[in-house]
């Protein structure tokens, strides 16, 4: 058994003073004031939270510091409809982030395939340690990535093929929707096809679907298609979500917002302030925050809750959706949080954790 | 008149001053910073609580020349028809409306360095520019303030796709001393009796011979540092400036000793090629330890100009520069990089009257920058 004695302590919703939590590699035994209970070996932390969970990560795809041959596995721009990728076969878990992100105390994270494609592919939820990608599975298939945005376009556009337009791309997500149900419900002489197999659990609504989507029409088409064929939806990226709070709020869709520190480098990111997650948590919007890895480096996802804070956005509501929130919308229970019960990820700071002084002490990672 | 009063003041050059006072003079100017009250009866701006810093400068940025919230119609930063193009100026392709200048003095940033980019080897003619104004006329403060440079991958990447020389390190090279002989030249045959047939190009490369101009050599591995610092230094007696020195490190002790100053960074981003591997928040540190004249980038729009206190705040703590040192990097220093060091980069009297006054450190990820004076004028107010 190993104890923590922590100053400050945020479970998941609450940041609590003097709290002790005693844990294990089966999980989290107690947290709570009494400091009676004896333990292996004792750490002090001046902040401890749960380990934070990247929800939209391109980490292992696009390797750091390699070129696009070597070390770039993000976009596969041969085809605008692409379901049967896994990420899990593109990810190195030698990419030099993985312990850079472990140092910014992100312990779990959802890599998506990139956003050349309409259809791109199946995620990988993993953890950030680990030789193979065995070692760091948490699951996968995990959701499917839809790109409604200007990428395809600028992908596809200058090799003539569909989608050259908005329109295009939509029909693309729709077309492959429709054959996916078609496909569902053939009885007879069903021949195996990994396309609609792979789309299959996204219909079914058992897989998420992640639309990366920045301005507002975008979000409101993704949520168009989404509707259409009854997908259980998060939209990613979500420059514009502000714009329609009303129309995220009516469908209960949440959000993965971010990169926050990025160059507008695109007209499609013109809106792009940390103003907006900061109405979207107000709103009540269920709100992840992300790296969006190798954007903005995950080792920093940390630093971006800060500015959000700066938009009086309270601490506790800035840590859940790095948190708490992205665990519950990948349905997972046991992390994000610190309960009794609970996979003990945990991270110990030093300070404030969005905080550029602050240093991350030490890291458990099941009980680790 | 303006009084700012109740701060406390980072001077950088005489130390944080608790309770202080600064009266900005109708010039623009600074008339006075003190630890006592000033009795002035001008417009006040009650400091309480506040913190007041100088205007941040960011030795290394692209700022106008890729404008934000745009398309490849606004990318101007890189003429890459030509490996040596020494007559290109940023001021013909700054954009006075891209909305990346309003982000930069929210954040207190109120001058930079912004010029062409690292696809030539001489890339042509950089400026020093104000981040407010409506034409660059009004903007300009040093036009041109250097001669960009580029040695390792950029150059090579560029022209190995035309399948054009230099597709290698030595090809670099021969490009940047055939130019640099041939505008030695050029210089030489100005001041004699039989002027040379008029070269813009050469023309653009005068100045730099008479030491008004620095090279400024984007380089990244030791030995292309090396490399230019050989050619440009050894060989042709030239001003250096190295730029974003990611294993400058490794060399240091060589680089204080040959005194090349080096502006560090983009450090706030994802490594995005093989030679910025060793990217690192410690190297501006260890660099100003051992005596290299350091300041810091943001690469804009590599890195949001707005984050480049944020990033000097990781280079304090994370990197281990400490909070004085970091800020020289974003005022001082690149001031004294830049020869404007007699005007700009601290808060003392005589100084222009650049200022902007915090709500925190800047440093920190919290901090919200309230109130931003330029030249004695209040230009942000949040």
């Amino acid at each position: 058994m190993k104890k923590i004695i922590a100053k400050k302590l945020f479970d998941g919703n609450r940041i609590l003073e003097n709290k002790i939590v005693l844990f294990d590699e089966k999980g989290i035994q107690y947290v709570g004031d009494d400091d009676k209970a004896g333990a292996e070996e004792t750490f002090g932390a001046e902040f401890l939270t749960p380990g934070f969970i990247d929800l939209s990560s391109g980490i292992g795809l696009k390797e750091e510091s390699l070129g696009q041959v070597e070390g770039d596995d993000f976009n596969e721009e041969t085809n605008p409809a692409t379901p049967e990728l896994l990420a899990l076969d593109g990810i190195n878990p030698l990419d030099e982030a993985f312990p850079k992100a472990v140092k910014g105390g992100v312990l779990e994270t959802l890599v998506l395939p990139g956003l050349s494609n309409p259809i791109g592919g199946r995620g990988a939820l993993i953890k950030t340690v680990g030789k193979t990608v065995e070692e760091m599975l948490i699951k996968s298939p995990c959701g499917m990535r839809f790109s409604i945005n200007n990428a395809p376009k600028m992908t596809y556009g200058k090799q003539k093929k569909m989608p050259m337009t908005r329109m295009g791309n939509a029909y693309i997500i729709r077309n492959a929707l429709y054959k996916t149900k078609e496909y569902e419900n053939k009885k007879k002489d069903k021949k195996f096809s990994l396309f609609e197999e792979s789309l299959l659990p996204v219909v079914k609504g058992k897989e998420k679907a992640f639309f990366a989507a920045f301005r507002a029409d975008d979000i409101a088409t993704s949520i168009r298609i989404a509707e259409e064929f009854d997908l259980n939806t998060v939209i990613t990226f979500a420059t514009e979500a502000d714009l329609v709070i009303e129309l995220l709020k009516k469908h209960k869709i949440p959000v993965a917002f971010g990169p926050i520190i990025l160059s507008r480098f695109d007209r499609e990111l013109k809106h792009l302030s940390p103003k907006v997650p900061a109405a979207l948590i107000e709103s009540g919007i269920e709100t992840a925050i992300i790296s969006g890895h190798p954007f903005y480096p995950a080792e920093f996802l940390r630093i971006q809750l800060g500015l959000v804070i700066a938009e009086g956005i309270k601490p506790e509501k800035a840590l859940k959706a790095v948190t708490l929130t992205p665990a519950k919308i990948l349905g997972l229970k046991n992390t994000g949080i610190i309960k009794k019960g609970a996979e003990a990820n945990l991270v110990l700071f030093d300070g404030e954790p969005w905080e550029t002084k602050t240093k991350i002490q030490r890291y458990f990672l099941k009980g680790r | 008149m303006i009084l700012i009063e109740n701060g406390t003041i980072y001077t950088v050059t005489k130390g944080v001053i608790k309770n202080g006072s600064v009266l900005i003079g109708n010039d623009g100017k600074i008339k006075e910073v003190s630890d006592k009250k000033i009795k002035a009866n001008c417009e006040k701006i009650d400091a309480k609580g506040k913190l007041i810093f100088p205007g941040f400068i960011d030795a290394h940025t692209h700022l106008g020349l890729f404008a934000l919230e745009g398309g490849m119609e606004d990318a101007d930063g890189n003429e890459m028809t030509n490996p040596a193009t020494p007559a290109m100026r940023a001021i013909d392709a700054i954009n006075p409306q891209d909305p990346a200048f309003k982000d930069a003095v929210s954040a207190g940033v109120l001058l930079v360095f912004t010029g062409p980019g690292s696809g030539n080897v001489i890339g042509g003619q950089s400026v020093l520019t104000r981040t407010y104004g409506k034409t660059v006329e009004d903007m300009i403060v040093i036009n041109p303030v250097g001669v960009k440079c580029a040695f390792g991958e950029n150059p090579k990447r560029v022209y190995l796709s035309q399948h054009r020389l230099p597709s290698t390190r030595m090809g670099t090279a021969k490009v940047f001393r055939e130019t640099l002989a041939k505008a030695k030249e050029y210089a030489k045959a100005k001041k004699g009796k039989k002027k040379p047939p008029f070269n813009l190009d050469m023309e653009a490369l005068v100045p730099v011979f008479q030491h008004k101009l620095p090279l400024r050599i984007h380089s990244h591995r030791a030995d292309d540092i090396l490399t230019a610092v050989r050619i440009a230094k050894e060989e042709f007696g030239l001003d250096v400036v190295i730029e974003h020195g990611t294993d400058a490190a490794v060399i240091r002790d060589v680089l204080a000793k040959k005194k090349v100053p080096v502006i560090s960074g983009p450090l706030l981003d994802v490594s995005p090629k093989v030679e910025t591997r060793s990217s690192s928040f410690e190297t501006p540190a260890l660099l100003a330890k051992a005596g290299v004249l350091t300041a810091l980038m943001t690469d804009h729009p590599v890195m949001p100009i707005q984050y480049l206190p944020l990033e000097a705040g990781l280079v304090a703590y994370q990197g281990g520069a400490g909070e004085e040192e970091a800020l020289k990097m974003i005022t001082i220093n690149p001031a004294k990089i830049l020869g404007i060091d007699k005007e700009y980069g601290s808060i003392e009297k005589g100084k222009v009257a650049n200022l902007s006054v915090w709500n925190k450190h800047p440093f920190s990820s919290v901090a919200r920058c309230e109130t931003v004076v330029a030249e004695g004028k209040i230009i942000f107010k949040r």
